[in-house]
């Protein structure tokens, strides 16, 4: 069968599916149902939603410059007044790289038992010390769930915002995250090790960095598009039937991004020296300027499940996590209608806010709110 | 908009919407479901439309977008967590027309949306990556993907020796997923 055929024959088919006019006449009915319905939040609400993200976005900025005079500053402003399990959680490691004029710095999450280690943040600073904007910069590192139980764990996540795009791949050995700055493309390539028998042969602790312009990027981006993410999934081994499932799979994955990201010349850094802590991480707690975020951590799935913000006159905002979709994790806030909801790097019809594990990142032009057809900025 | 013009609409693109939902859901019931939703989305839409093309595409892109949701939701993916069997409702096609629906509804969803929109709606690559928001490149790579894919199950020994095999789809075309 030619591709004529195919298509000749599956037109066919698909032109069996129609709908009847008793369903099309309910569909017109929608429209005299939705001019008497209420029109959902309030433009006031959304107004004032906005005000509190630019408010956040104004406190971001002038705290990382604030922070320039030094990292432990850094570190201890933010968290001298948090509990010991936060300080517990956040006395990690820090590393820093100067690549290209511009400093990187990075704050990480380790494991001791498991010696599992992820880049939690960065945060990127030009040369005159002034923060240089990040779009969705956290890789959100996936936890074992128990130490006897090895996963290999794999997905790519896409985000958007705006005009902006980049991939953010993660896996237990593998992350990558991708910083569009103003002239170059900073791509930050951590290959972690896992102590594991698995793993112990594969483990890897060089942490890389590459520098690429805008064409190199769009063709890293386009090949790590065609991973055919769906083959990229969370995989179980089961060390007593000693299957080879993860470890085929992850030659796979692998082999394909090695054969991607060997185009280019890496940075290579050692991070073997980072210290090892024990860590738990359940709950965190955050102050950014004037707003409080309190987010609930999911270790099995590895992501945000919600977090409120809280303003400074004690107001909240719940936002509780819809669904993941391949632009992002989609945040619904509370006390909207079902067709109104904020969301993470989403789509037209949703918030776009830079949501991630830590903190609300982002610029006046990047946070787009978009609202019962309305955009506001 | 008014009620003319969006009745027009609805009885205009409703079957169109309706299989591009069936395309991307694999069930006749949840594309009904999600056809109504696009439309209902179509009544409280504020935007303005540069000409009938221009709705389609939007009520396309709407369509394609549920259906990814409604395999994203919450309670699906703790209910289930593969797609569910074909749940197919067109009669009488014939042996040829069934086997290569049959083939085409295997495939995974991103390689349903694009054969569906190129062989029925006939959208170019552009048009396709706008609706889907990928890249032009994507789309070809996915096209070239799922035409093997579907040759494999129609003829799956009659591939011809020149054909060009990628890993994943010769992996696929061994393991018969």
């Amino acid at each position: 069968m030619n591709e004529e055929q195919i298509k000749w024959n599956y037109k066919v088919s698909m032109n069996n599916i129609y709908g009847d006019q008793n369903k099309k006449r309910a569909v017109i009915a929608l429209l005299d149902n939705a001019s008497s319905s209420a029109a959902g939040i309030s433009v006031k609400n959304v107004f004032r939603t906005a005000a509190a993200f630019f408010c956040c976005i104004l406190a971001l900025v002038g705290l990382s410059a604030w922070a320039m005079t030094g990292n432990t500053a850094f570190r201890r402003f933010f968290f001298e007044d948090s509990d010991e399990e936060f300080d517990t959680v956040y006395d990690g490691y820090q590393k820093e790289l100067i690549v290209g004029g511009y400093k990187i710095v990075f704050d990480g999450l380790v494991y001791e038992d498991s010696v599992k280690q992820g880049i939690l943040s960065f945060s990127v600073w030009d040369a005159e010390g002034q923060p240089v904007e990040v779009n969705g910069n956290v890789m959100q590192l996936p936890l074992d769930m128990e130490l006897n139980e090895y996963t290999c764990y794999t997905c790519i996540q896409h985000y958007k915002a705006g005009e902006d795009e980049w991939y953010i791949l993660l896996n237990n050995i593998n992350g990558i995250s991708v910083m569009p700055s103003e002239n170059n493309i900073f791509i930050a390539f951590s290959m972690l090790g896992l102590d594991t028998p698995a793993y112990t042969e594969r483990g890897f602790t060089d942490f890389q960095l590459l520098m690429l312009d805008g064409e190199d990027y769009r063709k890293l981006k386009s090949d790590i598009d065609e991973l055919d993410t769906d083959d990229l999934l969370e995989v179980r081994w089961d060390p007593v039937s000693e299957s080879n499932t993860v470890i085929d799979h992850y030659d796979r994955v692998g082999e394909a991004l090695s054969s991607i990201l060997n185009r280019y010349d890496p940075l290579t850094f050692d991070i073997t020296e980072f210290p090892v802590q024990i860590v738990q991480v359940e709950n965190l707690k955050l102050t950014i300027g004037r707003m409080n975020i309190m987010m609930e951590y999911d270790p099995k799935e590895c992501t945000v499940n919600s977090f409120t913000m809280i303003r400074e006159n004690g107001e909240s905002i719940n936002f509780t996590r819809e669904f993941i979709s391949e632009a992002g994790i989609h945040w619904k806030v509370e006390g909207l209608t079902d067709n109104q909801y904020a969301a993470g790097v989403g789509t037209d019809e949703q918030f776009r806010v830079c949501c991630n594990f830590g903190f609300i990142m982002g610029s006046e032009e990047k946070v787009t709110i978009v609202a019962n057809g309305n955009t506001y900025r | 908009m008014d009620k003319e013009k969006y009745t027009h609409i609805v009885i205009r693109y409703y079957d169109d919407i309706k299989r591009v939902a069936y395309a991307g859901c694999k069930n006749i019931y949840d594309a009904e479901d999600i056809t109504q939703t696009v439309f209902l989305k179509l009544s409280q839409y504020t935007g303005s439309f540069e000409d009938d093309e221009h709705i389609k595409k939007w009520l396309v892109k709407v369509a394609v977008n549920e259906s990814r949701s409604l395999w994203r939701s919450p309670w699906r993916s703790k209910s289930a967590v593969d797609e569910p069997d074909i749940i197919y409702h067109p009669a009488d096609m014939g042996d040829s027309g069934s086997d290569v629906m049959e083939a085409v509804m295997s495939l995974k969803r991103k390689y349903r949306e694009v054969i569906h929109l190129f062989y029925y709606e006939e959208y170019s690559a552009r048009e396709i990556a706008g609706v889907l928001g990928i890249s032009e490149n994507a789309v070809f790579k996915r096209l070239e993907r799922a035409r093997y894919q579907i040759r494999c199950r129609l003829n799956p020994k009659g591939l011809a020796a020149t054909d060009t095999l990628r890993d994943t789809g010769e992996a696929i075309c061994k393991t018969g997923i």
